[in-house]
């Protein structure tokens, strides 16, 4: 309820700043130089910009979709051959260069296309100061356990976006984003007629191990946003999952389990006697997911939203 | 040269060890012999103090043995154990040199006296054509040779031998006593030798010590060691004496 | 008596059986009679409850399979623990779990994910039997009693450990799922596995009946055992294959498990079996006993802990401090030591100096002026040589490091397969990161070389403490290290299994690279490594002294004990500091010392030396291709290193007839 509030409030301080900033910023972003310097605050403390950056390096797969919701295409990104399998949405274009592996990123390859801006996150941190020899760098500390994650992915964001000169642009993403949630959630709600029962979300592992996408995961907070509740409580971890036994998920007496594809034993573990047994097959309260990333931005929670209310529409509400 | 007094050696109950006295002589080439497990070779082990007797004392010139460091023991004492190893990653010269540790230390660098040594002890095993062969590449009694060069290139005054000779075939044993003794007599050491073979103890030793489980139950020269009455109640079998037709030495050999 | 002893064991067994169920499920003891009859009936659908139905089809295909395993795991163990006579055996040391591993990395990558679910465990198996059976053919007859094959195992399990950690870092994300499998769970949702194992595994329950003779008569040595009329090779293989038929299937079913293999057969020896008819069933009896027990400690603990617990860390957690302990008692009788070398009649020529010198000269060339981005060879600009200098100086040292360390542990061991991480340093190191990271949270780079070095010093310390007792016989160090490194493989897998998007990073790190080489790290690390190694030559005569037995040595006036323990620790130290800045590099150790016998090095002092420039020469090289072979994707030295090391150690090996065999 808190976060919800919390994000209510976003949502209105954003549409604020979008009407009255609207007109400057437009005008900002034509001219392409700022009035004077920009001050971005990173992981690392404030860092001073004197242009705006246009020749942008991403090395972390959550910040290739926050670059590209505000139409700007980074020069290079890391491992986009497993971007492509693994995050796929917003489609990178095949001019984008690869720049080596997300751990150990090309650095003469980077320092001879001359970006002039190199943005990395969480695991990377460490490379801020080596990669800053070749061009400015921002860097983020995207999962944390301390934090939220969604509302620090958010900041990052609307960060980026004032840097760009596209703050208000970041906004209204992150409103169409908030507003298509709040479409799905009216669905959500006509289709379970109001009574919004629990959900959990997880993706398997295997047959018998299980990960369950508790508080700080961005499946948890998508569903938070479309109005439902965990049904299974799950302390705040970094990354927000939480490895269990599959029959742990047996304790879910009440409440929908949503699962992401792929999971390769599907036919053994859907077919056991066990499986069958569960509350929530035996209610029907189960449905899959198609692969969405789950380690993403902003963006990624409508992606996720969405995916999951298709899931959640074919499952039949319960009549009490 | 070492006094061993009232040593006593139990492995379990068993006694291994049991002596009430014993000198080792300043100059000459003893022989140790005795049946297996007569504790022939725990008495060399005692002596090059690779085994600790709980009781009893051992003095290298007046000095008690156990309070020797490593490195003065191995000044005076060069001990060669039974078994060794015929594969080895060094070559002859390199354990030849060895034999200089106890004098140069570990970070000392080789002295001319050390080279000298070296040199010295190569030339009298007559193995100064392979010093640079691997000890693995070279034959059973090359090898042993070289071991024998190592020692004399300790240049203790005591020398003691575990069965140097037990991997040879005969001409080489014959050959390697033949070393020894030369080596004694020249240099005028102590040698103490393990030995099987009653008559290649008997051709080179100045002084047998026969053992018998445990104790040493015959001290004295090879001549009266010869003795047919003695050697089949120290070997529990019938043994005659012969003399050889050419050579005229005595001979035991099984009846 | 024995039929008493036998009984008690399988009696004891039902009520902690009983009692875990009791703890695990909230079913009343009428019921779970009931449940079962069902079951046996044939009649589950009468089952109907979830309690009921997860009782019927999770808890007790998990007893089932804890039991199964557990005594197929300690009966082979004990079988191969006899065969090798070396209590240390166990499917780690043979390498099988590697090669299930990597079969199974391999099958994710290339094959669609629908036919995993289908051929995954066939793979598995066979990978599983492939591996160790190498790892038997490269030991040779006369190496497998003793400290050889052990020796040959790691090598092999490095080897493909290193072919798998490459895999896995260039295809990340897949692989993901494969990481609870390393880990070893138990945990069951139906009776598939149970249903799969169960004609495997009963093959292996006959084995004692058919070769406790032969294991008999392999007690007085392979020749007095031929001497007796035994065909051994013949039956040897045959016991062998079975066994590790049992191994592997049981691996490919939950895991890494294998400690209770290591474990059970220790036990029974303690306890006081000795024939080795009755210490194949006490540790089948043990293993079984020993797997329910600790399984059910790894599910209590579930209930207490966030993540799950797998089965095999609670296993070798609890076990590993067991074993330590009895081996710090001396139960475990410490093998002989094995003198063998390899013997190459060479000597170095001008040519192959001057070979060498221009090869290198050629890997440094490469290696500064060769431009990756422009496919072409130009004069570095400022800003390559900044990043290109360091690496270059860090990969040259950390291999010369390497290669010393290993040079001296192979003098110090007497025998060429041993290599600087079989003392578990690496593991030691990872560890430390791995558990930091965790605690705080941050990237295991950012945690720093400063943990690394600790937590391989703190293993060195442990390696130090129980081996004081020993007087640090070496074969009795590698034993031990062994030890550590199993228990500290199993944290590793754990953290892995459990992990977020960092156990990537750690998987970067555990395949040794040159990435995160600052200037000052590098200069650091050369000025050790060069202190370090000039201290192993000022040193030589111990190294040479050491090469011999002990009463030998001691008789040249060397304290033996306290020169090999002050050698170990510079080993232990120049391994620590590569360890911790570029991770764990494999098989340096192992080759260049013997690539430098290739080249001629004859005397200790030239060994040294020409290990060094070789073992330099050689990461400076895998650095090198790393960067350019896929660019603009680097892999790292330390695995490109371990791989082609691999093959040259196993092309090597297929040459000769085994490397042991003098």
């Amino acid at each position: 309820m808190r976060i919800k509030h919390i994000l209510d409030g976003v949502v209105a301080r954003n549409l604020i700043f979008f009407f009255l900033f609207a007109s400057f910023e437009s005008f900002a972003a034509q001219q392409n130089k700022p009035k004077s310097v920009i001050k971005i605050e990173d992981s690392r403390g404030i860092q001073v910009f004197h242009s705006r950056p246009k020749r942008i390096v991403v090395l972390t797969w959550s910040l290739v979709e926050s670059l590209m919701e505000l139409g700007v295409t980074p020069i290079a990104v890391a491992d986009i051959q497993g971007y492509n399998e693994w995050v796929s949405k917003p489609a990178l274009p095949d001019t984008v260069l690869d720049i080596g592996s997300r751990q150990e990123p090309n650095l003469e390859l980077l320092a001879q296309i001359k970006p002039d801006l190199i943005l990395l996150a969480d695991q990377q941190i460490d490379l801020a100061d080596e990669v800053n020899k070749v061009a400015p760098v921002l860097a983020f500390k995207a999962f944390d356990k301390h934090h939220d994650n969604v509302l620090a992915s958010r900041e990052i964001f609307l960060k980026i976006g004032y840097l760009l000169g596209k703050k208000a642009l970041a906004e209204i993403k992150l409103h169409e984003v908030d507003q298509k949630i709040a479409t799905l959630k009216d669905q959500l709600k006509v289709h379970f007629k109001g009574q919004l029962p629990k959900v959990t979300s997880v993706r398997f592992n295997n047959a018998s191990v299980v990960w369950v996408y508790g508080k700080n995961s961005m499946p948890e907070f998508a569903l938070k946003q479309l109005g439902f509740s965990p049904a299974m409580d799950l302390p705040a971890t970094q990354w927000g999952v939480v490895q269990k036994r599959v029959r742990d998920l047996g304790s879910i007496q009440q409440g929908i389990v949503l699962h992401f594809e792929p999971f390769n034993e599907s036919d053994r573990l859907f077919n056991s006697r066990l499986w069958k047994a569960m509350p929530f097959i035996q209610q029907q309260q189960f449905a899959s997911v198609e692969p969405r990333w789950t380690y993403g931005g902003p963006k990624s929670i409508q992606y996720l939203a969405e995916a999951m209310t298709v899931a959640l529409m074919r499952i039949e509400p319960k009549t009490p | 040269m070492l006094n061993l007094k009232n040593i006593d050696i139990k492995r379990g109950n068993k006694t291994v060890l049991q002596l009430s006295h014993l000198d080792i002589d300043d100059i000459g080439l003893t022989v140790i012999l005795g049946h297996n497990g007569s504790g022939k070779s725990t008495l060399l082990k005692t002596m090059a103090r690779q085994i600790k007797p709980r009781y009893g004392e051992i003095l290298l010139r007046g000095q008690a043995l156990s309070a020797l460091s490593q490195r003065e023991l191995a000044q005076n004492i060069a001990y060669l154990p039974q078994s060794l190893p015929d594969a080895l990653s060094l070559t002859a010269k390199e354990v030849v040199e060895m034999g200089r540790f106890p004098w140069h230390g570990t970070l000392g660098r080789m002295s001319s006296q050390d080279k000298l040594a070296v040199f010295q002890a190569m030339q009298a095993t007559q193995i100064q054509d392979f010093s640079d062969v691997l000890v693995s590449e070279l034959s059973g009694g090359e090898r042993q040779r070289v071991w024998v060069a190592m020692l004399l290139a300790q240049a203790t005054s005591l020398m003691l031998l575990d069965e140097p000779t037990s991997a040879l075939d005969v001409s080489h044993q014959y050959e390697v006593m033949q070393l020894l003794k030369r080596i004694q007599i020249e240099q005028k050491k102590s040698i103490v030798v393990v030995l099987h073979d009653i008559n290649l103890a008997a051709r080179f030793a100045d002084r047998i010590l026969a053992m018998h489980q445990g104790t040493i139950v015959f001290d004295g020269s090879p001549c009266t060691l010869l003795d047919c009455h003695r050697l089949t109640e120290l070997y529990g079998v019938d043994i005659d004496v012969i003399t050889h037709p050419k050579s005229k030495i005595k001979i035991a050999v099984v009846a | 008596m024995r039929l008493i002893k036998y009984s008690l064991g399988i009696v004891t067994l039902v009520p902690v059986t009983f009692l875990l169920w009791q703890s695990q499920n909230p079913l009343g003891l009428q019921s779970q009679i009931n449940v079962i009859s069902f079951l046996l009936m044939d009649s589950a659908d009468a089952i109907t409850s979830f309690d009921q139905i997860e009782f019927a089809f999770s808890l007790l295909p998990r007893t089932c399979l804890a039991l199964l395993i557990g005594a197929a795991l300690g009966l082979t163990g004990s079988v191969l623990q006899q065969i090798t006579q070396n209590p240390l055996v166990s499917p780690l040391t043979l390498g099988t779990s590697s090669g299930a591993w990597l079969a199974l990395v391999c099958m994710t990558i290339g094959w669609p994910m629908a036919s995993m679910a289908i051929y995954g465990h066939w793979v598995a198996l066979l990978g599983g039997i492939l591996a160790s059976a190498s790892v038997i053919l490269i030991a040779g007859r006369n190496g497998i009693s003793g400290l050889p094959i052990v020796l040959a195992g790691m090598a092999v399990h490095m080897f493909l450990g290193a072919l798998a950690v490459t895999i896995v870092l260039l295809n990340d994300q897949s692989v993901r799922i494969l990481f609870i499998w390393g880990a070893g769970d138990l945990t069951q949702s139906d009776w598939f596995w149970v249903k799969w194992l169960l004609p495997k595994l009963s093959i292996v329950f006959f084995l004692p009946l058919f070769c406790f003779r032969s294991l008999t008569l392999m007690k007085l040595g392979d020749t007095n055992a031929q001497a007796r009329g035994m065909s051994l090779k013949w039956t040897l293989c045959l016991i062998i294959l079975f066994s590790l038929w049992g191994v592997s299937a049981s691996i490919t079913a939950v895991g890494v498990i294998g400690f209770v293999a290591l474990m059970a057969p220790n036990i029974a020896r303690a306890l006081g079996v000795r024939s080795s008819f009755h210490e194949m069933w006490s540790s089948a009896l043990i293993g079984a006993w020993v797997l329910l027990l600790m399984d059910g400690v790894a599910q209590w603990a579930s209930q207490w802990t966030l993540n799950l617990v797998p089965s095999g860390i609670a296993v070798a957690l609890l076990g590993a401090p067991y074993l330590l302990l009895l081996m710090k008692q001396g139960r475990i009788k410490d093998n002989q030591s094995i003198n063998t070398t390899i013997n190459i009649d060479r000597s170095v020529t001008p040519f192959k100096l001057i070979t060498f010198l221009l090869t290198l000269l050629l890997i440094v060339a490469l290696s500064a002026f060769y431009s990756p981005t422009l496919s072409q060879l130009s004069w570095p600009s400022d800003d390559q040589w900044q990043w290109r200098w360091p690496r270059m100086l860090g990969a040259f040292s950390a291999g010369a490091g390497m290669a010393v360390a290993g040079m001296v542990l192979q003098t110090l061991i007497r025998n060429p397969l041993a290599s600087p991480d079989i003392l578990g340093l690496s593991a030691g190191a990872s560890l430390s990161l791995i558990l930091v990271s965790m605690v705080t949270g941050a990237s295991v780079h950012e945690v720093g070389p400063f943990v690394a070095f600790v937590g391989s010093l703190m293993t060195l310390g442990l390696l130090i403490i129980l081996g004081r007792k020993h007087q640090y016989n070496p074969a009795f160090m590698v034993l031990l290290g062994i030890g550590l490194m199993a228990m500290l493989d199993a944290v590793i897998n754990f953290s892995l299994a459990k992990g977020g998007p960092e156990v990537f990073g750690i998987i970067g790190w555990m395949s040794g690279s040159t990435y995160h080489m600052q200037p000052n790290r590098a200069l650091v690390l050369t000025a050790i490594t060069a202190i370090l190694v000039l201290l192993v030559i000022l040193l030589h005569p111990w190294l040479k002294l050491l090469s011999l037995p002990d009463d030998v040595a001691q008789a040249r006036g060397l304290n033996t004990s306290t020169s090999r323990l002050c050698l170990m620790v510079i080993a232990a130290i120049i391994c620590a500091f590569c360890t911790s800045l570029l991770g764990p590099i494999a098989f340096v150790g192992l080759v260049a010392p013997h690539a430098a016998r290739l080249l001629g090095a004859r005397t200790v002092k030239m060994h040294i030396v020409f290990s060094c420039g070789l073992g330099g020469s050689f990461l400076l090289a895998a650095n090198w291709l790393g960067q350019v072979a896929l660019f603009p994707t680097q892999i790292p030295a330390g695995a490109l290193a371990s791989l082609i090391g691999g093959a040259y150690f196993l092309i090597l090996l297929s040459r000769r007839k085994g490397l042991l065999s003098v």
